[in-house]
């Protein structure tokens, strides 16, 4: 039962996680519609994120590293090696953010030289991050649906499970 | 102690990303980059392509039009940006719908592979 309990949270942190780093993503790249230091300040912190997302996953990431060419399913390796390309196009992303900074940085008194490439390689980096982040997705498709069920579903059953005393024992709750 | 020494470990990888980047780019391998077309960020990137014209005119990097706008294409929050939110979730769910079709079709004919080769069975 505690077992249960607990995979149930690690199960709603992690899909609580993964929906804030999805949704921050997509409001990051949309610097029009926030504006300029939202877009960079959400970003720094989405690099936070991350961060916490790849230390939440740890045991699978060192797993499937150790094993990655002896005896791990080829899935894995797919999602091994997209993941790692998600991971360093999200740092290009925030590290040629960085350097292209009008909002952060400058507040700490830093005023980064006016360089184009770092602007250019900015935009492309983060159009290939959608596109990876879209095969990331579907690689954890089920996963997102398993967990989303069990996350909305638990809470409700908890609710209205009785006590055994209160009803006969052949009524079942589902 | 064990989250911070992975922290580390995450951000040692990220410098080496960033190192392989600088060192990439004082080679001049990224340079190429700068000529290159938009994709489909197209309203950040139309204004970069403007920027880069022969004949720039008020889009001038040291015009005022430039230092108001500033390098990222926009200063100021606007709602039409919303667009931009649409059109990314667009993609990822296009992409989601094709890789999960694709990943539904390769377990059918995996488990029709199967069942056609336990359906056979040894000559008797």
């Amino acid at each position: 039962m505690a077992r249960t309990a607990g995979a149930q949270r690690r199960t709603t942190v992690n899909l609580a996680l993964d929906s804030a780093i999805f949704i921050g993503f997509l409001v990051a790249t949309a610097p029009r519609f926030t504006g300029i230091a939202i877009h960079e300040w959400l970003s720094i912190a989405f690099g936070a994120a991350v961060i916490a997302h790849l230390l939440l996953h740890w045991q699978w990431i060192i797993e499937v590293a150790r094993r990655f060419f002896g005896k791990v399913t080829w899935m894995s390796r797919v999602n091994y090696a997209l993941n790692s390309l998600l991971f360093i196009s999200m740092t290009i992303i925030i590290f040629t953010g960085l350097m292209i900074s009008e909002a952060a940085l400058p507040l700490f008194g830093i005023q980064m030289p006016n360089d184009r490439m770092w602007s250019q390689l900015h935009h492309q980096s983060s159009n290939v991050t959608v596109l990876l982040l879209g095969l990331h997705v579907a690689l954890h498709w089920r996963w997102i649906v398993n967990a989303t069920r069990r996350v909305l579903a638990f809470p409700a059953r908890r609710r209205v499970t009785p006590a055994p005393a209160v009803l006969p024992a052949s009524r079942e709750v589902r | 102690m064990r989250i911070a020494r992975r922290t580390l470990i995450v951000l040692a990888a990220a410098l080496l990303v960033v190192g392989a980047l600088l060192g990439l780019r004082q080679m001049g391998m990224l340079a190429d980059l700068a000529n290159r077309g938009p994709g489909f960020e197209s309203g950040r990137e139309r204004f970069e392509e403007r920027e880069t014209r022969p004949d720039p005119g008020f889009f001038a990097p040291e015009s005022s039009e430039f230092r108001e706008r500033g390098r990222h294409g926009e200063h100021g929050a606007s709602l039409s940006g919303l667009v931009e939110v649409g059109k990314n979730l667009a993609i990822i769910g296009v992409i989601v719908a094709l890789g999960v079709l694709a990943t539904r079709l390769y377990g059918a004919l995996t488990r029709r592979q199967k069942a056609t080769g336990v359906g056979m069975g040894p000559p008797a």
